[in-house]
């Protein structure tokens, strides 16, 4: 397995020795900012389930 | 795979990632590591979506099926619903007895909100006219 996609965000694995690019970092940095996002519409829909619930 | 075990997956992957100070190359290894835990942490937001999905569909279930029953004043303990040869169902103060089909609790649910006020008697008797005009059509042509 060569690269991984994290919600339409691809970061590739990096051999011994190769060198870690800036882009390399900025697609981990993109896949954390879509993780929150799917994190904060999960927490909405929590949130409405709760008030349908009376919790 | 359960939410629980995608978790400890996690932390053993969290515990393998080094923490550089000034100077330290950040091996592939590093990368690599974090890598993998941002795929683990994707599949967990995944695997609660899929709960969250099952409990909005169950909490759906539960809404159409007891809660316009219970939701009818105490005045109306005892319920005898035939619309369609199929419902029946009891409601008191001890004990609450369903068993309703999913049309039939459906049916039931839009009487519940209807806004509009419809004396449940003059209903009932429309409803047992209609069923009985109906077998009368039935018979006849038979």
């Amino acid at each position: 397995m060569s690269s991984v996609n994290i919600y339409g965000v691809v970061i590739r694995y990096v051999r011994p020795r190769d060198i870690i690019e800036p882009n390399d970092h900025n697609s981990k940095l993109d896949a954390l900012w879509k993780i929150h996002y799917e994190l904060e519409s999960l927490s909405r829909r929590i949130k409405e389930l709760e008030e349908k619930v009376g919790a | 795979m359960s939410i629980e075990a995608k978790l400890s997956e996690l932390v053993s992957k969290l515990k393998q990632i080094r923490r550089v100070k000034a100077g330290d190359y950040v091996l592939s290894t590093d990368h690599n590591y974090i890598v993998d835990a941002l795929s683990i942490i994707r599949d967990i937001v995944e695997l609660m979506k899929t709960k969250q999905d099952d409990l909005e569909e169950k909490l759906e279930k539960y809404r159409v099926n007891v809660y316009p029953i219970v939701k009818r004043p105490l005045s109306m303990q005892s319920i005898d619903v035939d619309v369609l040869g199929t419902a029946s169902l009891m409601v008191s103060p001890i004990d609450i007895s369903v068993d309703v089909d999913p049309i039939a609790s459906l049916k039931l649910a839009s009487q519940s909100y209807d806004p509009v006020y419809v004396d449940p008697i003059a209903k009932r008797q429309k409803a047992e006219q209609t069923y009985s005009s109906s077998v009368e059509a039935q018979v006849t042509k038979s």
